[in-house]
């Protein structure tokens, strides 16, 4: 019994002084090691790109910035890794065609950068959609310039906090109509992945052509991949393309998920599907 | 996790993606090795130091880094939300000195204040919803609980208060930034005198009133700063909450405003689009005028409008909190950032 105040003791005198001195801990130097010896430069921050109108008609603008001195910024327009070889980056590029410009920053002193990377797409060949009719409403904090977002031919930028973009958590189905019946072979979605926001791609698009009496035609289905843990933000373009056919009215059937996946923090509630834009397209 | 590790990770990460490719013993010796790189422009320029500070994370390990701050004895003070030491003591030279404090999960805002001669720190707790002020040894004399009688909340999940700042008559300021983003006043006994800002689009409310501080370089008007980190906005406010100007700071997500003499300070958590690990540190003239950025782009303005700010070099992932010493170095607090232990910036 003795034995127990005095415990009792120890404990109240530790808990009345929480303050661990120095003297009594491990030595910790074993663990430090100079970080430069083996990793000895850092590495330069990711060029800024922006373009002007991700999708355009005739022409757009492409600019990079790294706002340090001596600076190389390199870009390329066909798709590979830009290189110390690639063309440097002087004055704002001009883009006519459907491509994608990736660019890197070099340095003497500094690692090179990460590859920044867009997307852009000439347009000319999209038909015109009059209008557009959704199923569900969006959410009434995203809910963009109206249904007409997604037939404004305007792209979302990686903020979904703006009238660019249409949020929903549940499976969408959008009716477009043509402002006149028109050959096309290809349909594109354009939605947005950000799984630190909750924000996911479909899980799932269909499409079928209506015709006059209403009798629904399925034109394709494509299942999209589901982002991993370390899928980074991106804007997306989903293409589907079918046989060429008449068009007056199609219908868009976007599937969201019904759960977030298992990895992610949200995991088995409803998942954001985020929507800027549907294009009928004949190439 | 270490430094060690996370700085060896990071490489095997960026060998693995090409980031590295034929760098010969040649190409390598021409590269800059850390402790020589210069950040920073014009008058606030800095040699890194990544190795201060750092423990073995078996005995003493950090989660997020919150913020720091420098007692009366020259001590620098880390918060960290890692409930096995909430506190950690450093000298300048980042010896460690000792570690208290196991009762803070969301230990968020860190402020120290003088009264009487004493030095008393004011933590605020996110997880807690609460203001715990302690003596500078960790005992504690106040805790400030969620304000229900300001009228504005229901419950105390609606509070997450990330900042408190002491006025020179020692009210309190209590920045809600992950709450409802009303700052509320108390008197030194922490009764309530006012409550103002919340969420909004006009210029007097917030969209994460993160950080706020006591500005006192107009001595006969001691205003208060405010950082709207959402909106890359830094907010003067009179004491008794009237807003008086906005200062722009395009692609800064500043986190809490620290007043050096004629200069603010702010770690910059994220830059641009928001991109995980582009943080910087941002530090403003006597006119609240972006003049330096550590390893953040160089500062210009054109037509009196800051041109939007972005990474210019890796070495910071997430910056939260900025502490002054009176040698004028820096020490850098990061959230998220692998559990690593601050960074010190020595001035040139």
């Amino acid at each position: 019994m003795r034995y127990y105040y005095f415990l009792c003791l120890v404990v109240l005198v530790s808990c009345a002084s929480s303050i661990q001195k120095v003297s009594t801990v491990p030595p910790q130097n074993e663990v430090i090691e100079k970080v430069g010896d083996f990793f000895p430069a850092f590495q330069l921050g990711t060029p800024v790109l922006k373009i002007e109108r991700t999708l355009f008609k005739e022409k757009t603008v492409a600019t990079l910035a790294l706002r340090l001195p001596e600076v190389t910024i390199r870009y390329t327009l066909d798709g590979s890794e830009p290189t110390q070889s690639s063309q440097p980056y002087g004055s704002p590029i001009t883009l006519t065609k459907s491509g994608q410009l990736k660019a890197k920053a070099f340095h003497a002193n500094y690692q090179s950068s990460e590859t920044v990377a867009a997307t852009f797409r000439n347009i000319s060949d999209a038909l015109l959609v009059e209008s557009v009719a959704i199923d569900v409403p969006p959410h009434q904090n995203y809910t963009g310039s109206g249904d007409q977002t997604l037939i404004d031919q305007i792209k979302g930028e990686r903020n979904f906090r703006t009238p660019r973009w249409m949020g929903f958590q549940k499976t969408v189905t959008a009716t477009l109509k043509l402002s006149q019946a028109k050959t096309a072979n290809q349909l594109t979605v354009s939605t947005l992945s950000d799984t630190d926001s909750w924000i996911f791609p479909p899980a799932s698009i269909a499409i079928y052509a209506v015709n006059e009496s209403g009798k629904e035609q399925l034109l394709a289905e494509k299942s999209i991949e589901t982002p991993t843990k370390d899928s980074s933000p991106m804007l997306q373009f989903h293409t589907l393309r079918f046989t060429p056919q008449t068009l007056s009215v199609v219908k868009v059937v976007v599937k969201n998920y019904a759960e977030i996946p298992e990895w992610h923090a949200g995991k088995g509630t409803p998942s954001w599907l985020f929507l800027d834009e549907m294009l009928v397209e004949n190439r | 996790m270490n430094r060690r590790h996370f700085v060896k990770n990071t490489l095997s990460a960026t060998l693995a993606m090409g980031f590295l490719p034929n760098l010969g013993r040649a190409a390598r010796q021409e590269l800059a090795i850390f402790k020589d790189v210069v950040l920073g422009h014009g008058t606030h320029q800095y040699k890194v130091d990544l190795n201060w500070g750092a423990l073995n994370s078996n005995y003493y390990p950090v989660k997020d880094c919150h913020e720091m701050v420098q007692d009366s004895k020259g001590r620098i003070i880390l918060l960290t939300n890692e409930t096995k030491n909430n506190v950690i003591v450093y000298d300048k030279s980042g010896e460690l000195l000792e570690v208290w404090g196991t009762e803070y999960p969301g230990a968020h805002g860190l402020t120290l204040n003088v009264e009487n001669g004493e030095d008393f720190l004011y933590i605020a707790d996110n997880n807690r919803h609460e203001i715990i002020k302690t003596t500078i040894d960790g005992k504690e004399v106040m805790t400030i609980p969620f304000p229900k009688m300001a009228g504005k909340y229901d419950k105390a999940e609606q509070y997450v208060p990330t900042e408190t700042a002491i006025a020179p008559n020692g009210d309190i300021y209590v920045s809600d930034g992950y709450g409802s983003q009303y700052v509320i006043h108390y008197n030194a006994k922490g009764e309530l005198q006012n409550i103002f800002g919340g969420k909004g689009e006009g210029g007097e409310f917030f969209d994460n009133a993160h950080g706020i501080c006591i500005d006192q370089r107009d001595s006969n008007n001691p205003t208060l700063l405010i950082t709207e980190r959402e909106r890359n906005q830094l907010k003067r406010f009179t004491l008794d909450g009237k807003l008086v100007e906005i200062f722009d700071l395009p692609g800064a997500y500043i986190c809490r405003p620290v007043m050096d003499d004629e200069n603010v300070y702010l770690a910059t958590i994220w830059s641009g689009d928001k991109s995980p690990n582009s943080g910087f540190i941002s530090i403003l003239d006597k006119d609240n005028r972006l003049i330096s950025a550590p390893a953040g782009s160089e500062p210009i303005y054109q037509n009196g409008q800051l041109q939007p700010m972005h990474q210019a070099l890796k070495v910071f992932h997430h910056p939260h909190d900025v502490c002054v010493d009176e040698d004028k170095n820096l020490y850098v607090a990061q959230w998220n950032s692998g559990k690593t232990y601050p960074i010190k910036l020595n001035r040139v």
